[in-house]
């Protein structure tokens, strides 16, 4: 009975190899293939997860050679898209550091084969975070359905939840944000008739109510300090309404917005009155990776809804002292986006402190429902700053986060159908060259088509996020609400 | 199996599958049609691995196969009808097993039952009736397997796997099981114990990793604690079965015709109870609609006469549709602007809000239209609606935004019954211009752009007309709109701006309302003129202004002749507040 067994794997073993064709390609074209996701010549870190894609194209089969350095070679033949297994790319990657790998493609057409121009993927050998965290929502409206704030491991395929709010009906999650990418470090809020601000501090979870009767908001965008002390968060009083213009959809505004610090350990937030200033829209703060200095974003107080368009933000800096918590008493404009007629948002101080990242559009801050939004790259070192053409598309980019190391970014962008964000990644080196971004991989080609949620803020991990929900689900439940303390005007 | 059935009368199986298909086809259609408008059924293999994200897999990816057959007419009662017909039969079986009664096809005909009365509820889904079929199923594998190693390991791997796989159906296994052991006389406390203590403890351990909550892990994939009432009812079955046992073989007869009376009348207070006529009636309109029949949701709005602001939305729409909504307004009842409109807000069902999107569209905006179809999405129950699906695929053509109407278009093309409608849109993408429709949505686009807050009707409808005064159906609905809210003055404002000049007679709402009007600014002959207002209009206002003065104001005195009329409307519509 085992024989005939053995016998029977080995004959469809064999007759499975047998089923791959030789390629002998009928007409070999001079162009790369045109293949989604778009790989062709982007640079990658050695520990993604396969780049498995299709040609855009009709055809009856596919055939990639992926070759690495010492000849290794992974042969795959398919009816329909090019699946990679993890293992041997992780094998090839690994080997391929610091060199490129070479992907010869062709596509069998009306019985004949038809080969590509070979496309090359770099693999650099500067190392990359764990992985991303990001939310998964309806695109780009005041929703309190179902979503929820995902981690991915970056070399596998693996998603999981961080929470969900099926978990706590009717409430909205959103605003996650690490501590130098840190996974015990984490913010996040919970809106919705239970709800507040979940702060993990070294794995440690604790539910704030933020709203005070001295701010005109809960806690909203937040960023760490990078001692890990503070918090900074905008304070903001929202309003989302609709464009008439077919071209564009949504637009969140302010009606007033402010800066705060929260102090962690003394459980209060702090702010200044440069930074809670009534004819100033302040928001969108970021703490210097030396943690002395505070950007963000500022723009002159307008009539809203109806001065929409006039409303445009430049990216400013005042100074902060870590020891004591207080603010110097003078911004800075690093970036003066009105005088070209342009407004700054989402600043990101590479953690290196070299660089600065920001999106660029053309009024507001709503940056993600702007086609016209593009990445910016800001040297602190030169004060010069650049259109980041080489992530760039006609489409918005705009949410982005820092590795941490500094040496990749990923942001999301809409350049796939101009409708759900998708997150892409790139390289970036000391003096600030970019290579080709390319899209998360996922284990088959159709899972963006198909999905029909945004990726919302992608932000970097250094490791798995460990929250037990239960945990957080008996805050919630249970009111285990820690109030924050009063407002401390400098 | 026949050697359980041969002595019973198929008139019961029978006789409740072609009630329950005649009921679902003839009286309660429009349930089915909105159960599969608001799901998805695609045949991507991603799709199908997607069920594994929560429990009851196989029910919810069955369940969903079978509700895509919903968009048939006839489809949704002959699944249901053989669904029953199914229960009906594994149910007998079961009672035949545990407490081997002549009668038992007539208690197996309880749940049967109880799945019809909750299926008249448009969030009972499929799936819950197919996790009953399968936890009934397992317990007839375990209680027909022979050998007792057997049935251990059995017992064993169902205990283990039947959450997963039905979900909280899987509940009623262990009582199943023990009821079972003790009527067969091999009953084991320990055994019924680790058997109840595993099923009960699974939902617990698991609902963090699906994330789900205590409740709804209890009743997964059911959304509401009544669908309980499934697997309870079979437990009841079983229960009176066992204990009448002994009466029933001297009283066989008795028995009988007392369980056929309960079911009687079980199923009339159950459908009395849970089945909505009312609300029925408003989804043939909502169907209607979205069939694109204008004519036909006229013909029912005026057969139903429903007082209810969804179901004057959808006339609403049919009569603008024909050209005709200022001269039929006050045929129907009109809860002031809110039957023109639906709101988005969070206050609304979601029923509400997935067909809140219809107007917009019907109107040209495109943008509000977007954002409703995409609410509607989010909030209906599975948060994957084919219709809404379309409407978004339809917007994006609109727009002429090609790579995201692509991408809806992508995924209908992978459904059964949405393909084709898919495919032909597809295909308008390579020669758009050739598309009447189309191509007249696209005349009503503002040129333009604003920002208007999304539940300011009365900004977007007045935009819609700056921008495109030809567009009719956005101009009677915004003097609709104003007439509605007795805001005269506005309505004459945008009537001498837009209205005026439409080449066509003027509409009996809107000659009534102006009457009004010219009345009150003390008009002259020469300035009513020159609206052009119907003679029989201006007798008809000199007859209603003597009886108001004569009757002292007195609505029943006026009602039979002025019922219908704007100034009957604007001297007695009052909002009631419920």
């Amino acid at each position: 009975m085992n024989r005939y067994f053995i016998v029977v794997i080995v004959f469809l073993l064999l007759s499975f190899q047998a089923c791959r064709e030789t390629v002998a390609p009928k007409e070999v074209r001079k162009e790369k293939p045109a293949i989604f996701p778009d790989y062709v010549d982007v640079t990658v870190p050695a520990t993604i997860a396969p780049l498995n894609f299709k040609v855009q194209d009709e055809y009856s089969a596919i055939d990639a050679v992926i070759e690495g350095r010492n000849q290794e070679v992974i042969h795959i033949q398919d009816k329909k898209e090019i699946c990679i297994p993890e293992n041997k790319w992780a094998q090839l990657l690994a080997n391929s550091k610091g060199d490129s790998l070479r992907i010869t493609v062709s596509i069998k057409k009306q019985g004949n084969w038809i080969r590509f121009a070979p496309f090359a993927v770099h693999v650099s050998d500067v190392p990359i975070d764990y992985g991303l965290v990001y939310r998964l929502i309806a695109p780009g409206y005041e929703v309190y359905s179902k979503m929820g704030i995902y981690q991915r491991n970056l070399s596998s395929f693996d998603q999981s939840p961080i929470v969900e709010n099926t978990l706590i009906p009717g409430s909205c999650v959103n605003c996650h944000s690490f501590r130098l990418s840190d996974p015990k470090n984490m913010n996040l809020h919970i809106r919705g008739k239970k709800g507040g601000t979940v702060l993990m501090t070294d794995g440690k979870i604790n539910l704030l109510n933020t709203k005070t009767d001295e701010t005109i908001s809960n806690f909203i965008y937040p960023f760490w300090h990078p001692s890990g002390n503070y918090v900074a968060y905008s304070v903001n009083n929202i309003h989302q309404v609709f464009h008439a213009a077919k071209t564009k959809r949504v637009e969140v505004v302010d009606g007033a917005s402010d800066i705060v610090v929260y102090d962690i350990k003394n459980n209060q937030p702090i702010s200044c009155a440069e930074l809670m200033n009534d004819s100033i829209f302040e928001t969108f703060p970021s703490f210097s990776p030396d943690g002395r200095s505070l950007y963000f974003c500022s723009a002159a107080h307008r009539e809203m809804p109806q001065e929409f368009n006039k409303v445009q933000y430049n990216l400013c800096r005042i100074a902060f002292n870590p020891e004591n918590g207080t603010f110097g008493g003078q911004i800075d404009t690093l970036f003066n986006a009105t005088a070209i007629n342009k407004s700054v948002t989402f600043p990101r101080p590479s953690p290196d402190g070299r660089y600065l990242m920001f999106t660029l559009i053309d009024y507001g801050n709503f940056s993600i429902w702007h086609k016209e939004a593009d990445l910016y790259l800001l040297d602190l070192q030169t004060g010069l700053c650049r259109s980041m053409d080489e992530a760039n598309s006609r489409d918005t980019e705009s949410y982005h986060s820092w590795s941490s190391n500094s040496r990749w970014f990923v942001f999301s962008s809409r350049r796939i159908d101009g409708l759900y964000t998708r997150p892409f990644i790139a390289s970036i080196d000391e003096k600030g060259n970019i290579g080709k971004p390319f899209l998360l991989p996922q284990a088959n080609t159709g899972f963006y088509t198909n999905l029909m949620e945004s990726f919302n803020i992608p932000e970097f991990v250094t490791g798995k996020v460990e929250v037990d929900p239960n945990e957080i689900e008996k805050m919630i439940v249970g009111d285990k609400v820690s109030q924050v303390g009063k407002l401390k005007m400098q | 199996m026949v050697g359980y059935f041969a002595k019973y009368n198929w008139i019961v199986p029978v006789g409740l599958m072609g009630l329950s298909f005649i009921f679902f086809q003839l009286c309660y259609p429009y349930h089915l049609f909105l159960k599969e408008q608001i799901q998805l059924f695609l045949y991507t293999p991603d799709y199908f691995l997607s069920y594994f994200k929560k429990p009851a897999w196989m029910a919810s990816y069955v369940g969903d196969f079978l509700t895509q057959f919903f968009y048939l007419r006839g489809g949704g009662a002959m699944v249901l009808a053989s669904l029953f017909g199914v229960e009906w039969l594994l149910g007998t079986v079961v009672i035949k097993r545990i407490a081997g009664v002549a009668n038992a096809g007539l208690w197996a005909s309880f749940p049967v039952l109880a799945d019809w009365i909750l299926h008249c509820d448009t969030l009972h889904g499929v799936s819950v009736s197919v996790g009953f079929i399968l936890v009934m199923s397992l317990f007839l594998i375990y209680s027909l397997t022979a050998k007792k190693w057997l049935s251990y390991l059995v017992l064993v791997i169902f205990t283990v796997s039947g959450y997963w796989l039905a979900g909280g159906a899987f509940l009623i296994f262990p009582f199943l099981v023990v009821a079972y052991d003790f009527s067969q006389q091999k009953s084991s406390w320990l055994k019924g114990l680790l058997v109840f203590a595993t099923v009960f403890s699974i939902p617990v351990m698991w609902r963090h990793h699906y994330l789900l909550t205590q409740i709804h892990s209890f009743i997964f994939p059911a959304f509401n604690k009544q669908s309980l009432f499934l697997p309870v009812a079979l437990l009841g079955s079983v229960t009176c079965a066992f204990l009448l046992k002994k009466l029933e073989l001297t009283h066989t007869k008795m028995i009988g015709i007392g369980v056929s009376f309960s079911l009687f009348v079980v199923l009339a207070t159950g459908l009395k109870a849970n089945a909505n006529f009312n609300f029925e009636k408003i989804l043939s309109l909502d169907y209607e609609t979205y069939l694109g029949i204008p004519e036909r949701v006229v013909g029912l709005a005026k057969k139903y006469q429903l007082k209810n602001k969804q179901a004057s939305y959808f006339t609403n729409m049919a009569l603008a549709r024909q050209g005709v909504l200022p001269e039929y307004l006050l045929h129907f009842y009109q809860p002031f602007s809110l039957g023109l409109i639906l709101p988005v807000t969070p206050n609304e069902n979601w029923q509400s809000i997935f067909v809140s999107n219809e107007v917009f569209f019907l109107m040209g905006d495109m943008n509000l239209a977007q954002h409703s179809a995409m609410l509607g999405n989010t909030f209906s129950p599975y948060q994957r609606s084919s219709r809404m699906m379309r409407r978004l695929a339809e917007i994006n053509l609109v727009n002429e935004d090609s790579a995201a109407a692509n991408k809806y278009l992508r995924i209908l093309s992978k459904t059964q019954f949405h393909k084709k409608w898919a495919q032909s849109r597809l295909a308008i993408n390579h020669s758009p211009n050739t598309v009447r429709w189309l191509a007249e949505k696209r005349t009503q686009l503002p040129r333009t752009d604003r920002l208007i807050k999304s539940n300011d009707y009365l900004a977007a409808l007045s935009f819609l007309v700056e921008q495109n005064p030809g567009n009719l159906i956005a101009l009677d609905y915004l003097l609709c709109y104003h007439l509605l809210n007795k805001d005269l003055k506005s309505f004459r404002n945008v009537y001498d701006q837009y209205a005026h000049s439409v080449n066509r007679p003027v509409p009996a709402v809107y000659g009534e309302a102006l009457l009004i009007g010219l009345f009150t600014s003390r008009a002259s002959s020469a300035e009513a003129l020159v609206y052009a207002i119907r003679p029989e209009k201006l007798k008809d206002f000199t007859d209603y202004t003597e009886l108001y003065e004569k009757t002292a104001g007195d609505s029943n005195a006026l009602k039979e002749r002025f019922g219908r009329s704007y100034w009957f409307y604007y001297h007695f519509a009052t909002i009631q507040k419920k």
